[in-house]
Protein backbone atom coordinates (compact mmCIF):
# COMPACT_ATOMS: atom_id res chain seq x y z
CA UNK A 1 0.00 0.00 0.00
CA UNK A 2 2.68 2.25 0.99
CA UNK A 3 4.80 1.39 -2.28
CA UNK A 4 1.31 2.27 -4.08
CA UNK A 5 0.93 5.71 -2.57
CA UNK A 6 4.99 6.52 -2.94
CA UNK A 7 4.24 5.19 -6.86
CA UNK A 8 1.43 7.61 -7.28
CA UNK A 9 3.04 10.66 -5.93
CA UNK A 10 6.13 9.70 -8.19
CA UNK A 11 3.50 10.20 -11.37
CA UNK A 12 2.43 13.20 -10.13
CA UNK A 13 5.86 14.59 -9.72
CA UNK A 14 6.77 13.33 -13.52
CA UNK A 15 3.36 15.10 -14.72
CA UNK A 16 4.42 18.20 -12.84
CA UNK A 17 7.83 18.13 -14.04
CA UNK A 18 6.26 17.80 -17.94
CA UNK A 19 4.01 20.50 -17.83
CA UNK A 20 7.17 22.93 -16.40
CA UNK A 21 9.05 21.68 -19.63
CA UNK A 22 5.85 22.83 -21.61
CA UNK A 23 5.60 26.14 -19.67
CA UNK A 24 9.03 27.29 -20.32
CA UNK A 25 10.50 25.44 -23.43
CA UNK A 26 13.68 28.03 -23.91
CA UNK A 27 16.70 26.81 -23.10
CA UNK A 28 19.27 29.19 -23.79
CA UNK A 29 19.11 32.53 -23.60
CA UNK A 30 21.82 35.51 -25.00
CA UNK A 31 21.27 39.50 -25.03
CA UNK A 32 22.63 41.94 -27.42
CA UNK A 33 22.19 45.53 -27.69
CA UNK A 34 22.15 48.04 -29.79
CA UNK A 35 22.03 51.64 -29.15
CA UNK A 36 20.69 54.64 -31.56
CA UNK A 37 21.59 57.99 -30.63
CA UNK A 38 20.41 61.58 -32.07
CA UNK A 39 20.44 65.29 -31.68
CA UNK A 40 17.58 67.25 -31.96
CA UNK A 41 18.99 71.05 -32.56
CA UNK A 42 17.96 73.89 -30.77
CA UNK A 43 17.05 76.06 -34.30
CA UNK A 44 16.45 75.33 -37.82
CA UNK A 45 16.95 76.76 -41.09
CA UNK A 46 14.43 78.98 -42.62
CA UNK A 47 14.53 79.79 -46.09
CA UNK A 48 12.63 83.26 -46.96
CA UNK A 49 11.00 83.63 -50.42
CA UNK A 50 9.73 86.77 -51.63
CA UNK A 51 7.56 87.21 -54.44
CA UNK A 52 7.46 90.66 -55.93
CA UNK A 53 8.03 94.11 -54.59
CA UNK A 54 8.32 94.26 -50.79
CA UNK A 55 10.27 93.16 -47.45
CA UNK A 56 9.65 91.62 -44.33
CA UNK A 57 11.21 91.87 -40.78
CA UNK A 58 11.39 88.82 -39.17
CA UNK A 59 12.88 88.36 -35.25
CA UNK A 60 14.09 91.75 -36.10
CA UNK A 61 16.17 91.42 -38.66
CA UNK A 62 14.66 93.21 -42.18
CA UNK A 63 14.83 90.66 -45.32
CA UNK A 64 14.38 92.61 -48.67
CA UNK A 65 15.86 89.60 -50.85
CA UNK A 66 15.05 85.46 -50.96
CA UNK A 67 17.44 83.90 -48.47
CA UNK A 68 17.52 81.72 -45.63
CA UNK A 69 17.92 82.52 -41.94
CA UNK A 70 18.24 80.57 -38.51
CA UNK A 71 15.51 80.75 -36.11
CA UNK A 72 14.82 78.57 -33.13
CA UNK A 73 12.74 75.72 -33.12
CA UNK A 74 8.99 75.84 -32.15
CA UNK A 75 9.69 78.97 -30.86
CA UNK A 76 6.83 82.34 -31.72
CA UNK A 77 8.49 84.88 -34.26
CA UNK A 78 7.22 88.06 -35.12
CA UNK A 79 7.00 88.62 -38.66
CA UNK A 80 6.43 92.32 -40.51
CA UNK A 81 5.16 92.41 -44.13
CA UNK A 82 6.00 95.61 -46.04
CA UNK A 83 4.50 96.15 -49.32
CA UNK A 84 5.84 98.23 -51.97
CA UNK A 85 1.70 98.35 -53.75
CA UNK A 86 -0.35 99.78 -50.65
CA UNK A 87 -3.64 98.28 -52.15
CA UNK A 88 -3.92 94.20 -53.04
CA UNK A 89 -3.71 91.64 -50.82
CA UNK A 90 -0.06 90.06 -49.37
CA UNK A 91 -0.16 86.08 -48.74
CA UNK A 92 2.34 84.69 -46.57
CA UNK A 93 2.45 80.72 -46.27
CA UNK A 94 4.43 78.51 -43.78
CA UNK A 95 5.50 75.22 -45.41
CA UNK A 96 2.56 75.80 -47.31
CA UNK A 97 0.19 76.82 -44.79
CA UNK A 98 -1.65 80.42 -44.73
CA UNK A 99 -0.65 82.94 -42.44
CA UNK A 100 -2.93 85.35 -41.53
CA UNK A 101 -1.26 89.15 -40.96
CA UNK A 102 -3.07 91.56 -39.39
CA UNK A 103 -5.49 94.30 -41.53
CA UNK A 104 -3.49 97.43 -40.61
CA UNK A 105 -0.07 96.93 -40.33
CA UNK A 106 0.66 93.31 -41.68
CA UNK A 107 1.83 91.80 -38.59
CA UNK A 108 1.44 88.63 -37.39
CA UNK A 109 3.62 85.60 -34.99
CA UNK A 110 4.53 82.37 -36.28
CA UNK A 111 5.58 79.46 -34.14
CA UNK A 112 8.86 78.27 -35.95
CA UNK A 113 8.69 75.00 -37.67
CA UNK A 114 10.45 72.02 -35.42
CA UNK A 115 12.32 70.48 -39.05
CA UNK A 116 13.88 72.83 -41.78
CA UNK A 117 11.10 75.17 -43.97
CA UNK A 118 9.94 77.66 -46.04
CA UNK A 119 8.55 80.90 -45.47
CA UNK A 120 7.00 82.11 -48.85
CA UNK A 121 5.80 86.09 -49.29
CA UNK A 122 3.89 87.03 -52.36
CA UNK A 123 2.87 90.72 -52.61
CA UNK A 124 0.31 92.10 -54.76
CA UNK A 125 1.32 92.80 -58.42
CA UNK A 126 2.18 96.74 -59.39
CA UNK A 127 -1.00 97.56 -61.58
CA UNK A 128 -1.19 100.52 -63.41
CA UNK A 129 -3.90 102.94 -61.42
CA UNK A 130 -6.60 104.44 -62.56
CA UNK A 131 -5.28 108.12 -63.80
CA UNK A 132 -2.75 106.30 -65.55
CA UNK A 133 0.07 108.72 -64.08
CA UNK A 134 2.88 106.54 -63.10
CA UNK A 135 3.61 106.18 -59.59
CA UNK A 136 6.62 105.18 -57.50
CA UNK A 137 7.17 101.00 -57.94
CA UNK A 138 4.93 100.99 -60.83
CA UNK A 139 6.26 98.66 -63.97
CA UNK A 140 7.04 100.54 -67.08
CA UNK A 141 7.10 99.27 -70.58
CA UNK A 142 10.39 98.60 -71.41
CA UNK A 143 10.09 98.51 -75.11
CA UNK A 144 8.04 101.66 -75.09
CA UNK A 145 10.20 103.31 -73.60
CA UNK A 146 12.85 102.19 -75.93
CA UNK A 147 10.61 103.52 -79.22
CA UNK A 148 10.19 106.86 -77.53
CA UNK A 149 13.87 107.65 -76.81
CA UNK A 150 14.75 106.33 -79.94
CA UNK A 151 12.60 108.66 -82.01
CA UNK A 152 13.27 111.89 -80.17
CA UNK A 153 17.07 110.90 -80.44
CA UNK A 154 16.25 110.40 -84.30
CA UNK A 155 13.95 113.84 -84.11
CA UNK A 156 16.69 115.93 -82.77
CA UNK A 157 19.19 114.16 -85.04
CA UNK A 158 17.52 115.30 -88.46
CA UNK A 159 16.85 118.72 -86.68
CA UNK A 160 20.73 119.21 -85.96
CA UNK A 161 21.45 118.14 -89.49
CA UNK A 162 18.36 120.15 -90.99
CA UNK A 163 19.77 123.55 -89.26
CA UNK A 164 23.44 122.78 -90.16
CA UNK A 165 22.76 122.51 -93.83
CA UNK A 166 21.16 125.49 -93.70
CA UNK A 167 23.46 127.40 -91.96
CA UNK A 168 26.51 126.28 -94.80
CA UNK A 169 24.08 127.23 -97.64
CA UNK A 170 24.39 130.75 -96.69
CA UNK B 1 8.59 -39.51 14.94
CA UNK B 2 4.78 -38.09 14.42
CA UNK B 3 6.05 -34.87 15.89
CA UNK B 4 8.96 -34.42 13.30
CA UNK B 5 7.06 -35.27 10.30
CA UNK B 6 3.73 -32.90 11.08
CA UNK B 7 6.37 -30.14 11.59
CA UNK B 8 7.80 -31.03 8.75
CA UNK B 9 4.50 -30.73 7.04
CA UNK B 10 3.80 -27.56 8.75
CA UNK B 11 6.95 -25.75 7.41
CA UNK B 12 6.17 -27.24 3.74
CA UNK B 13 2.41 -26.33 3.68
CA UNK B 14 3.47 -22.78 5.17
CA UNK B 15 5.84 -22.28 2.41
CA UNK B 16 3.92 -23.75 -0.22
CA UNK B 17 1.49 -20.80 0.68
CA UNK B 18 3.75 -17.53 0.81
CA UNK B 19 3.25 -15.10 -0.90
CA UNK B 20 6.25 -14.12 -3.47
CA UNK B 21 7.84 -10.55 -2.85
CA UNK B 22 8.25 -8.08 -5.87
CA UNK B 23 11.20 -6.26 -6.34
CA UNK B 24 11.90 -2.97 -8.34
CA UNK B 25 15.09 -3.27 -9.19
CA UNK B 26 14.44 -5.22 -12.74
CA UNK B 27 14.16 -2.15 -14.75
CA UNK B 28 16.79 -0.88 -17.21
CA UNK B 29 17.74 2.91 -17.47
CA UNK B 30 18.94 4.04 -20.95
CA UNK B 31 20.86 7.66 -20.61
CA UNK B 32 22.02 10.33 -23.60
CA UNK B 33 23.56 13.55 -23.27
CA UNK B 34 22.32 16.40 -25.82
CA UNK B 35 25.30 18.46 -26.45
CA UNK B 36 24.20 22.61 -26.28
CA UNK B 37 23.43 24.30 -29.39
CA UNK B 38 25.79 27.05 -30.02
CA UNK B 39 26.02 29.56 -32.55
CA UNK B 40 26.93 33.19 -32.62
CA UNK B 41 23.81 35.96 -33.16
CA UNK B 42 25.45 39.23 -34.65
CA UNK B 43 23.44 42.52 -34.57
CA UNK B 44 23.71 46.15 -35.54
CA UNK B 45 26.17 48.27 -34.23
CA UNK B 46 25.43 51.10 -32.33
CA UNK B 47 24.44 54.01 -34.58
CA UNK B 48 23.89 58.16 -34.70
CA UNK B 49 20.59 58.77 -36.36
CA UNK B 50 21.15 62.34 -38.10
CA UNK B 51 18.31 64.48 -37.02
CA UNK B 52 14.93 64.57 -39.06
CA UNK B 53 15.75 61.31 -40.38
CA UNK B 54 12.45 59.22 -42.41
CA UNK B 55 13.76 55.99 -43.26
CA UNK B 56 17.38 54.66 -42.05
CA UNK B 57 19.01 51.04 -42.65
CA UNK B 58 20.62 49.85 -38.63
CA UNK B 59 22.42 46.76 -39.86
CA UNK B 60 21.51 42.96 -39.88
CA UNK B 61 20.54 40.43 -37.88
CA UNK B 62 22.29 37.06 -38.16
CA UNK B 63 23.96 33.95 -36.49
CA UNK B 64 26.99 32.04 -37.92
CA UNK B 65 29.06 29.28 -36.11
CA UNK B 66 25.96 27.04 -35.50
CA UNK B 67 26.52 23.69 -33.81
CA UNK B 68 23.78 21.00 -33.09
CA UNK B 69 21.50 22.24 -35.38
CA UNK B 70 18.70 20.59 -37.32
CA UNK B 71 14.91 21.05 -38.94
CA UNK B 72 12.99 21.16 -35.24
CA UNK B 73 15.78 23.11 -33.30
CA UNK B 74 15.32 26.98 -34.40
CA UNK B 75 16.41 30.02 -32.69
CA UNK B 76 14.21 32.89 -31.82
CA UNK B 77 15.43 36.55 -31.63
CA UNK B 78 12.93 38.98 -29.84
CA UNK B 79 13.54 42.38 -30.50
CA UNK B 80 12.14 45.10 -27.57
CA UNK B 81 13.26 48.86 -27.85
CA UNK B 82 11.11 52.08 -27.00
CA UNK B 83 11.19 55.63 -28.46
CA UNK B 84 14.13 58.02 -28.48
CA UNK B 85 14.13 59.59 -24.90
CA UNK B 86 16.21 62.22 -23.60
CA UNK B 87 17.22 63.17 -19.70
CA UNK B 88 16.79 67.26 -19.75
CA UNK B 89 13.23 66.67 -22.32
CA UNK B 90 9.96 65.33 -21.74
CA UNK B 91 9.86 64.33 -25.34
CA UNK B 92 10.15 61.36 -26.76
CA UNK B 93 10.75 60.54 -30.62
CA UNK B 94 9.18 57.35 -31.60
CA UNK B 95 10.17 54.98 -34.30
CA UNK B 96 9.38 51.54 -35.71
CA UNK B 97 11.45 48.98 -36.85
CA UNK B 98 11.49 47.41 -40.10
CA UNK B 99 12.37 44.07 -40.66
CA UNK B 100 13.25 42.20 -44.19
CA UNK B 101 14.50 39.18 -45.27
CA UNK B 102 17.74 39.66 -47.19
CA UNK B 103 20.95 38.20 -48.69
CA UNK B 104 24.19 38.68 -47.85
CA UNK B 105 25.89 40.88 -50.37
CA UNK B 106 22.59 41.55 -52.24
CA UNK B 107 20.28 44.25 -52.69
CA UNK B 108 17.19 41.57 -53.49
CA UNK B 109 15.43 41.82 -50.06
CA UNK B 110 11.98 39.51 -49.33
CA UNK B 111 9.09 40.99 -47.80
CA UNK B 112 9.13 43.86 -44.94
CA UNK B 113 7.16 44.03 -42.13
CA UNK B 114 6.81 45.97 -39.33
CA UNK B 115 8.59 44.77 -36.15
CA UNK B 116 6.82 46.45 -33.04
CA UNK B 117 8.58 45.77 -29.56
CA UNK B 118 8.44 42.79 -27.91
CA UNK B 119 7.92 40.60 -31.61
CA UNK B 120 10.30 38.12 -32.33
CA UNK B 121 12.25 36.39 -35.84
CA UNK B 122 13.18 32.99 -36.56
CA UNK B 123 16.28 31.49 -37.62
CA UNK B 124 14.82 28.39 -38.49
CA UNK B 125 16.87 25.08 -38.35
CA UNK B 126 17.93 23.31 -41.70
CA UNK B 127 19.24 20.30 -42.89
CA UNK B 128 23.16 20.34 -42.70
CA UNK B 129 23.47 21.88 -39.20
CA UNK B 130 22.34 25.11 -40.85
CA UNK B 131 19.73 28.22 -39.15
CA UNK B 132 18.24 30.77 -42.11
CA UNK B 133 15.38 33.23 -41.87
CA UNK B 134 12.52 31.31 -44.74
CA UNK B 135 9.74 33.19 -46.07
CA UNK B 136 7.18 31.64 -48.08
CA UNK B 137 9.38 28.95 -48.37
CA UNK B 138 12.75 30.60 -49.76
CA UNK B 139 15.95 30.89 -47.61
CA UNK B 140 17.71 34.06 -46.78
CA UNK B 141 20.98 34.89 -44.90
CA UNK B 142 19.94 36.87 -42.61
CA UNK B 143 17.47 39.79 -41.82
CA UNK B 144 17.83 43.47 -42.16
CA UNK B 145 16.47 46.02 -39.85
CA UNK B 146 15.56 49.45 -40.73
CA UNK B 147 13.80 51.93 -38.52
CA UNK B 148 11.07 54.70 -39.45
CA UNK B 149 10.15 57.89 -38.11
CA UNK B 150 7.58 60.34 -38.55
CA UNK B 151 8.28 63.90 -39.62
CA UNK B 152 5.97 65.11 -37.02
CA UNK B 153 7.76 63.75 -34.24
CA UNK B 154 10.79 64.92 -34.89
CA UNK B 155 9.78 68.62 -35.18
CA UNK B 156 7.69 68.21 -32.10
CA UNK B 157 10.58 66.75 -29.91
CA UNK B 158 12.60 69.58 -28.14
CA UNK B 159 16.21 70.61 -27.72
CA UNK B 160 18.61 67.75 -26.83
CA UNK B 161 20.70 64.37 -27.19
CA UNK B 162 18.37 61.25 -27.18
CA UNK B 163 18.90 57.64 -27.48
CA UNK B 164 17.23 54.58 -27.46
CA UNK B 165 18.07 50.95 -27.13
CA UNK B 166 17.40 47.81 -29.33
CA UNK B 167 17.89 44.91 -26.79
CA UNK B 168 17.38 41.36 -29.18
CA UNK B 169 17.17 38.40 -27.05
CA UNK B 170 17.83 34.56 -28.93
CA UNK B 171 16.78 31.19 -27.06
CA UNK B 172 17.25 28.32 -28.72
CA UNK B 173 13.40 26.59 -29.13
CA UNK B 174 12.02 23.82 -30.74
CA UNK B 175 10.05 23.90 -33.65
CA UNK B 176 6.25 24.62 -33.34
Amino acid sequence: MLRFIERFHRGILLVVLVWIGFLFPLQIFADGHTELTTSVPSTIELEIVLKGQGSVTIDGKKIAHSTTISVDRLSEIPISVYSSNPSGSISVTLNGERLSLSTDNHQSTFKAPGLDGTLEVVFPQMTPNASGNPRTGDDFFAPAVLICAFSAITLLSLIGINIYKRRHQK
Amino acid sequence: MKKMFALILAITLVASMAIPAFADGNTTTLTTTVPEAEYTMTIPADMTIAFGTLSETIGNLDVTAVKGFAVGKNVKVTITYAPFACASTSTTIPYQLKISYANANSTVLGNTTTMPSGDAVLFTGRNGNRLAPIHEGAEYSEYRIAMKAESADWGAALAGSYTSTITFSAAVVAAE
